[in-house]
């Protein structure tokens, strides 16, 4: 039996190659080829018919001077933060009640929980022009105008614009994110947290000590899914604000930036060397995970 | 006979079937062996489809309905992607046919690269159920000063007059004489005069006598379903096409209680009109894409749709636009009155105004300066948070840099 394993991870690598190279020809074609086609179109001349010639890192340079370009950073840093912190906190404690609730009705609640995730982005944002709708929307109906307060115009008042996109993403994701925080805390050590409860130990310290250590594998996954798509937010914005970032240019994102650049103006380089440019913004904020202590992320038995 | 069927690329369903019903007009009428294939998109989407054929020369239309402000865009480079139509429009005689304005909206340099399809005349569409409550006529309303007062009037019952969109600004502007850019490509030549025009729209939107709709915009059936349905507003200002088309489409319910009258004029420091009644706004017209092998059949075509009685009036009557092709002011079918808007003639209005249209300067930043004026760029001095001059100041800035390096040519 040992000599059959021995022989059978030593004599076929042609054979395992063959069996992986759907995938790598997955990759050329669909992530490599455009990535080198997109990097590029960014050193590129702005033709928009014709042909383009080599202007070298000129749009990048011409990025550092935009004013439009840096709004939209700080837009898109504030949104994904914002956005990553309420779901998650949310996600978190919607998990932990549905574990504690009665195992009969869990299952379809957590389906209620996962049908925002589950919708296309534009249809969940067509559902949303009603519900940031000014005078009519169900938020100042509902919340806003029976709390006491003066209806919000959610989509052109500046001061709103980046809360209904945050809005709209904690929405989308936070019952998808209790899904998966669901199935780790179910997958915990029954014993452990038997034992926990024997000693008697404090439930906010069962929280902190057993269970967010046994659960953070799961978080770390949920915070970098959420981090990659706050970035690539487009298609839930262009239905509410029509490709721009709203009055003052307030929800102005940078994937909405780089489409204004490529469709709007006409700009192909322009708009790849904005597309590219959220790689460092994206790599930084994935770092700044990377740098907290990665005993954590491994989880409690690591 | 056509060697392949031409392509044509429409920018909605509904003029989809129109474009349809016009190949089987022109086989019926010209050339039985002509065959198209019309495809619609998106109002939005087909410009961005546009781009990306272009760019890549690959799955590339032949006949193109192109809105004006899209068109802006494909004249950053000297060559555009666009047959030269001179020498043919001047063949057929329809330089002198289609109204001058319209024609140069399409023009670039001293090239024809488009023909129009629609007049744009912006008129206002009034509520005459509205009107009548409140006691109004449209002849009160002879200068904006007018409506001004009589809006004020109506605050007091908690009634605005007009809805509001930033696009008001280019409309405004362009009927006092202004123009978003001058012939040199200066942006805002008459920067005063675009101040104090933002300032009106500002003072209006403040008093509440124009209301800023949820989306701040009249381009959003969100906007019919809610201030037009629930009565917040008794007017709309916008084109032909606008009239046609949107109001006739989102509101349905509303037939006959749909009114329409010419703009208001602006007056000078005596309280005298000095401005026409009118203005302009978008509109589509028809180009040919260079690289087509079918470029003779293509213009045929077009020729045929811009000139024929029928295809003009069909245009009208199936609420796509009114002419800018002259012959047909005078198509009896195009000067009925309309029982959607209370027995009005919106033919009879539009050719009244017709010679008054002003002039769109066209220049290759006003699809990005239409954009940022249309999403809110201005909003704030609307929403009181910001004055004019400022926000005009910002604007020409932004849009002075809207772009990475030029291409040079």
């Amino acid at each position: 039996m040992a000599r059959e394993v021995a022989f059978s991870r030593n004599s076929l690598p042609w054979g395992r190659l063959v069996l992986a190279s759907p995938f790598f020809l997955f990759i050329a074609l669909f992530w490599a080829t455009p990535l080198f086609n997109g990097v590029q179109l960014s050193l590129e001349s702005d033709t928009i018919w014709g042909a383009s010639h080599y202007v070298g890192f000129e749009h990048y340079e011409a990025l550092l001077g935009d004013g439009r370009y840096w709004k939209a950073v700080s837009n898109t840093v504030t949104f994904t933060v914002t956005t990553v912190a309420i779901s998650m906190g949310l996600a978190l404690i919607a998990a932990h009640a549905l574990n504690l609730c009665w195992s009969r009705i869990r299952g379809p609640l957590t389906f209620a929980f996962m049908v925002p995730g589950l919708c296309p982005p534009t249809a969940l944002a067509l559902l949303f022009l009603l519900v940031f709708h000014g005078k009519e929307g169900l938020l100042n109906q509902w919340v806003i105008e029976p709390l006491g307060f003066e209806t919000i115009n959610w989509l052109s008042d500046p001061d709103f614009i980046l809360s209904a996109i945050v809005i709209q993403a904690v929405w989308r994701w936070t019952g998808f994110m209790t899904f998966f925080l669901l199935c780790a805390l179910n997958a915990r050590p029954r014993d452990l947290l038997d034992a926990a409860a024997i000693d008697g130990i404090a439930p906010w310290q069962r929280f902190t000590k057993i269970t967010l250590p046994l659960i953070a594998p799961t978080l770390l996954f949920c915070l970098i899914y959420l981090i990659v798509d706050c970035f690539a937010q487009f298609a839930g914005s262009y239905v509410l604000f029509g490709g721009s970032g709203g009055s003052e240019d307030a929800g102005l994102l940078l994937v909405s930036y780089a489409y204004q650049k490529a469709f709007v103006g006409g700009g192909f380089g322009s708009g790849a060397a904005v597309s590219l440019s959220i790689v460092p913004w994206l790599a930084g904020m994935l770092l700044l995970l990377a740098l907290s202590p990665r005993r954590f992320w491994k989880g409690a038995y690591s | 006979m056509t060697a392949e069927p031409v392509t044509i690329w429409i920018s909605s369903q509904q003029d989809k079937i129109y474009y349809e019903n016009m190949v089987r007009l022109y086989q019926s009428q010209v050339d039985s062996d002509f065959e198209a294939d019309v495809q619609a998109f998106g109002f939005r989407e087909m410009p961005d489809k546009l781009a990306i054929a272009f760019k890549t020369q690959t799955n590339t239309p032949d006949i193109v309905q192109l809105d004006e402000v899209f068109f802006g865009m494909y004249l950053r480079e000297q060559e555009t992607p666009f047959v030269d139509l001179t020498e043919r429009v001047r063949k057929v005689g329809l330089d002198d046919k289609i109204l001058p304005q319209r024609l140069n909206l399409f023009t670039h340099g001293d090239k024809v690269l488009g023909l129009p399809q629609s007049l744009s005349a912006v008129v206002i569409y009034y509520r005459r159920d509205l009107f009548e409550q409140f006691g109004l006529s449209p002849s009160q309303f002879e200068t904006w000063d007018d409506l001004m007062r009589i809006g004020k009037e109506l605050i007091s019952e908690n009634q605005s007059f007009l809805a509001m969109d930033p696009s008001y600004f280019g409309m405004l502007l362009r009927q006092r004489g202004g123009t978003l850019f001058g012939d040199d490509g200066t942006i805002l030549p008459d920067f005063e005069l675009a101040v104090e025009t933002l300032d009106f729209m500002g003072e209006l939107a403040q008093s509440r006598v124009g209301l800023m709709p949820d989306r701040a915009t009249i381009f959003d059936p969100v906007f019919f379903g809610g201030d037009v349905a629930n009565n917040e507003i008794m007017a709309i200002m916008g084109a032909d096409w606008y009239g046609l088309d949107m109001i006739q489409q989102f509101s349905p319910e509303l037939e006959g209680e749909w009114g329409i009258m010419p703009l208001p004029a602006w007056t000078d420091e005596n309280g005298v009109a000095n401005s026409v009644r009118t203005s302009t706004f978008a509109g589509q017209g028809l180009v040919i894409y260079r690289g087509s092998e079918v470029i003779d059949e293509s213009w045929k075509f077009i020729e045929f749709v811009m000139t024929n009685p029928e295809a003009n009036a069909q245009r009208f009557l199936q609420g796509n636009s009114f002419p800018a092709y002259k012959p047909a002011f005078e198509d009896i079918r195009l000067l009925q009155p309309q029982p959607f808007f209370g027995y009005d003639s919106m033919g009879q209005i539009l050719v009244g105004l017709a010679e008054d249209v002003p002039d769109v300067a066209m220049n290759a930043l006003r699809p990005m300066a239409v954009f940022m004026i249309r999403e809110g760029m201005l909003s704030s001095v609307m929403y009181g948070e910001g004055d004019a001059r400022t926000a005009l100041t910002r604007f020409r800035e932004q849009l002075q840099t809207p772009m990475g390096p030029p291409d040079g040519n």
